[in-house]
């Protein structure tokens, strides 16, 4: 039983953070207003590998099924909210 | 990410799941309705070794990491509570003290023998007004010589009567609140100590609950559970992340006991030519219990194993206990429904669990005041 992340998937959690952060969060509150899809946003995603994650790395993916998917799939919904924030703990 | 047990884990979940079922289940109903102690089963349980589970190797005992023990805390509550109780008793709070702090004289004379079976212990923390509020504990320990001189009366004390030996809580100086607060061994026939009024209760029968009463009851220096004076509060950290873990085990072994009735019963029972667990409202029953008492297992068993790996675990602990609690005090409701009027009847089991979860709800900090506790760890102090 071991409840940790592993490095990998802590160093992941992170990058993914920063990046939606840096990228998703300033453009959230306009993309709620004006119900538009950012194209550029998504494309954006898509060069960081985003996409691709669940696949095997032989064809361009990440190999990373399925709680690094998880870290993603949360990280995405929490930081393209309008205000992003670490969860408490 | 592991939530995998260890190889050696899930054997000893087999091997204890097997026990409680031969050994505990079949007696469960008796214990309840004749509300005596089980001395049969515990002399059993003391051989098999289980009430040395958390102690070393070196001293008799079976060595269980945080994790192992709430395996055996939750499977020995599906079986029976109120033997749970007084098992757990032995395991836990009622020896703690005397492994960490008791003389090598004290631990021959109380710890082996507990491990063993061949004597109770207790724990004495509440009186009649004090429990989750401990500063307000009146009994009072005066120094005389080389000797402490106690006064004071406990209640609802686990296996009180039966106890051979009590750690028992008392303050040096009520005015200095929690920092006054000490543990001292206590053993029977110390002159003063005197069982009271024994508790005749809802739930959680066959362990007696009772009154100890602390008449200038004289113990010698080397009583004093402690390193040093006034630190008990402190000491009591030790197990109180495990204490509360340990509730919401109980709890999860509660609730499976009243879902697997609850299952049999909704597959069997025919109601308008079909099964009832074919009718949503029972299915959506179902599917809630589920759900709740699988998150609550994660928490137990999460909060169980950042006490083994020694990671903060104060907050974990609490949530833990009242998710387990509030989950187990739902499900026995909703299998009572499910049982229909047959729920209500003594001649089945749902009714047991409906009254023994209530327990839970008191036992290792009221849920009040561990809600109260944790809002104020996640808000900060105002």
């Amino acid at each position: 039983m071991d409840f940790r992340l592993s490095d990998d998937q802590q160093f992941f959690k992170e990058q993914v953070f920063q990046t939606l952060r840096r990228l998703a969060a300033p453009e959230a509150e306009s993309i709620d207003n004006n119900d538009i899809f950012r194209a550029r946003l998504f494309e954006e995603l898509g060069h960081l590998g985003y996409y691709g994650i669940r696949y095997p790395a032989e064809t361009g993916g990440k190999g990373a099924y399925c709680v690094t998917f998880t870290i993603l799939a949360e990280e995405l919904a929490k930081n393209t909210r309008r205000k992003p924030e670490r969860y408490y703990h | 990410m592991d939530f995998a047990l260890t190889e050696e884990q899930e054997f000893f979940k087999k091997m204890v799941t097997e026990t409680v079922d031969r050994m505990v289940v079949p007696k469960a109903r008796e214990i309840d309705e004749k509300d005596e102690f089980p001395w049969e089963l515990w002399r059993e349980f003391g051989k098999l070794g289980y009430l040395g589970l958390r102690y070393p190797e070196e001293i008799g005992g079976m060595n269980a990491d945080p994790v192992t023990a709430m395996i055996f805390y939750e499977q020995i509550a599906r079986g029976s509570v109120g033997f749970a109780q007084s098992v757990i008793m032995n395991i836990l709070m009622g020896t703690y003290f005397i492994y960490r702090f008791g003389t090598e004289e004290i631990k021959k004379r109380c710890l082996y023998p507990a491990m063993k079976a061949e004597k109770v212990a207790t724990m004495c923390f509440t009186e009649d007004q004090s429990g989750s509020d401990l500063s307000a504990t009146k009994t009072r320990a005066v120094k005389d010589g080389n000797e402490w001189v106690i006064n004071g009366t406990k209640m609802w004390i686990t296996n009180g009567h039966l106890a051979h030996m009590a750690t028992v809580l008392a303050t040096t100086d009520p005015n200095l609140g929690p920092k006054g607060l000490n543990f001292f061994l206590v053993e029977k026939g110390t002159p003063g100590f005197t069982p009271g009024q024994i508790l005749d209760k809802l739930g959680c029968r066959g362990t007696v609950t009772g009154e100890l009463v602390l008449d200038n009851v004289r113990i010698p220096e080397e009583n004093l559970l402690g390193a040093e004076i006034n630190k008990g509060v402190e000491y009591l950290g030790e197990i109180l992340d495990e204490v509360r873990v340990m509730t919401g085990a109980m709890a999860l072994g509660i609730a499976q006991a009243a879902y697997d009735e609850g299952l049999e019963y909704a597959r069997k029972r025919v109601a308008f030519g079909k099964p009832i667990g074919s009718y949503q409202l029972i299915r959506a029953k179902f599917a809630d219990m589920a759900t709740e008492m699988e998150a609550s297992r994660l928490m137990v068993y999460y909060g169980a194993w950042r006490i083994k790996e020694k990671l903060s675990s104060r907050k974990e602990a609490a949530m833990a206990k009242m998710i387990a609690t509030e989950t187990c005090v739902k499900v026995v409701d909703e299998v009572t429904r499910i049982w229909g009027a047959n729920g209500f009847a003594r001649e089945y089991n749902p009714q047991r669990h409906f009254r023994d979860a209530r327990f839970l709800l008191y036992g290792g900090g009221t849920q009040e005041i561990i809600k109260d506790f944790l809002g104020r760890m996640i808000i900060g102090k105002s």
